[in-house]
């Protein structure tokens, strides 16, 4: 695994020179954003004062002044970011992927396919808007991972008949092979309502569309996760006692929800983000190394996923 | 007359519904030990091709050899009840694992492909088999808490229920994280 030191030295000698030309081009976009919103808002003001006396509704004119501001700048910003976004991804994303391990790849256009998301059968709903980039893909000591950012949606009407989305997935999404061969379907989740509830919480967890809650002999584990299973003896196959132990370490290490789901012989690992994961921000200055630390630590969650579950260490029969 | 007919039939439900609840972990715990046992069977059908391949090279563990060999033939042949096989179960795990602890003496056993073919697949079964063990005693524990808890264990008495004991789960089955070799890496 790299090491912090390593990763020091790499970004100034790998990095650093070019991220001062991009973050020359991030000044430069961040100037015009600056100037075209004051302009835009000059604009409107002014055409507010000379045409408001033409429009009977003043409110209404003045929110549509408003709505002209917004969406003629989210025009001009995210097509002056899209440049910047893809520069960017290709001088920091695509220099760590092989930084992390020279057998990944990266595909800043590409993702996981959206038959594999809902082969982990992880999220039941019906998804309505699925968008995904930013694919690493590859084989670490001999394990093979892909992995992307994904963010899906589901289509809901409030009670006035309008439609508006919500998320379903917001994160990364890792699928790779498992180390033991396995037939039935088994499912992984964070625990809220136990860590509260402590035991009484089976009685509400007892029904769910994943299959039978498995009731666990670690009690850390247990108090975190929760597991549902077509299969009680296969599923304690999955979840030795090591496993949890590791599965248990990976979440302190990680510091996010993850939810992972054993089906179709793979292992899907679902990593919840907030917020869309390797998109600059252009307020941000970009030759900064603990910007560059926090994109390396999230992509070598793919390293601590294989290492710390010990994908690698195969069953005989699976070598 | 109407309401001690309600109450009846509600009687009858709650009867009904707790009889039920007994019946069901009473067959949970039969149902997975019926996975146990094949695994034990599979296990113990492995033994003799693995004894055949080692007596030879181990002349210094010839005890542990007839040891294991009379635990099998002791538990094929006769009608054992859960209690016998766990203890059995038990004893086997742990003379096949001072067993495998021994072959990595033998240079020669470690050469032999079809030794090494045996030794993988016990390792494989005897993970499946921890987790058969694992996925009995929860089903027990279930089982043994219905049978105890108000008002369960009238209707419990009344059938005849009896506390079921567990596997014993070996300690080496255990593994040990290194936490601090995790965080080095």
């Amino acid at each position: 695994m790299k090491t912090l030191a390593s990763l020091q030295d790499f970004f100034y000698e790998e990095m650093y020179p070019q991220l001062l030309t991009l973050e020359l081009q991030r000044q430069k976009i961040f100037s015009f954003l600056k100037k075209t919103i004051f302009l835009l808002l000059i604009f409107t003001v002014v055409a507010f004062l000379l045409l408001q006396n033409f429009f009977y509704d003043k409110l209404q004119f003045f929110i549509l002044c408003v709505a002209f501001v917004v969406g003629v700048f989210s025009l001009i910003y995210h097509n002056k970011i899209q440049e910047f976004s893809a520069n960017y991804k290709t001088l920091v994303i695509e220099k760590l992927v092989s930084f992390v391990s020279p057998s990944l790849q990266y595909a800043q256009n590409e993702s996981i396919k959206r038959y594999e998301y809902e082969q982990s059968l992880l999220f039941l709903e019906n998804v309505d808007r699925f968008k995904g980039e930013d694919k690493i893909s590859g084989s670490i000591d001999g394990v093979n991972i892909e992995f992307s950012e994904l963010h899906t949606e589901a289509k809901r009407k409030n009670s006035k008949g309008q439609t508006y989305f919500v998320t379903l997935f917001r994160g990364l999404f890792f699928v790779s092979e498992f180390n033991k061969h396995f037939y039935s379907k088994t499912f992984i989740f964070p625990d809220t309502i136990e860590r509260y509830m402590g035991k009484a919480a089976h009685l509400l967890q007892s029904y769910d569309a994943h299959g039978e809650l498995i009731k666990l002999d670690d009690n850390e584990f247990e108090r975190k996760f929760r597991v549902y299973s077509s299969d009680q003896i296969e599923a304690r196959y999955i979840l030795s006692n090591a496993f949890m132990q590791h599965l248990l370490l990976l979440q302190e290490k990680i510091g996010k929800e993850i939810s992972i789901s054993f089906t179709n012989s793979k292992m899907f690992v679902a990593v919840h983000f907030k917020s869309p994961i390797f998109e600059p921000k252009i307020y941000k200055k970009v030759a900064d190394f603990k910007e560059v630390q926090n994109y390396f630590e999230t992509i070598n969650y793919v390293v601590l996923i294989i290492k710390m579950l010990k994908l690698d260490q195969k069953i005989w029969s699976k070598v | 007359m109407q309401s001690f007919l309600i109450v009846l039939v509600i009687f009858f439900i709650l009867i009904t519904l707790l009889y039920n609840f007994l019946v069901s972990k009473k067959n949970q715990v039969a149902n997975i030990f019926g996975s146990v046992d094949a695994l034990l069977k599979k296990r113990f059908d492995l033994i003799p091709s693995l004894i055949a391949s080692v007596q030879e090279a181990m002349q210094h563990e010839k005890g542990v050899l007839k040891e294991i060999t009379a635990l099998r033939t002791n538990a094929m042949n006769s009608s054992l009840d859960v209690n016998k096989m766990a203890k059995i179960d038990s004893k086997m795990s742990t003379l096949l694992g001072t067993l495998m602890v021994a072959v990595e003496a033998y240079p020669d056993l470690k050469a032999n492909e079809n030794t090494m073919h045996l030794q993988r697949s016990l390792v494989e079964l005897e993970e499946q088999l921890s987790a058969a063990r694992r996925a009995y005693n929860q089903a027990v524990t279930d089982y043994n808490n219905a049978i105890e808890m108000i008002p369960a264990n009238i209707l419990a008495n009344f059938l005849r229920y009896e506390k079921k004991s567990v596997f014993e789960i070996p300690v080496s089955q255990r593994e040990n994280v290194d936490v601090k070799e995790l965080f080095k890496k």
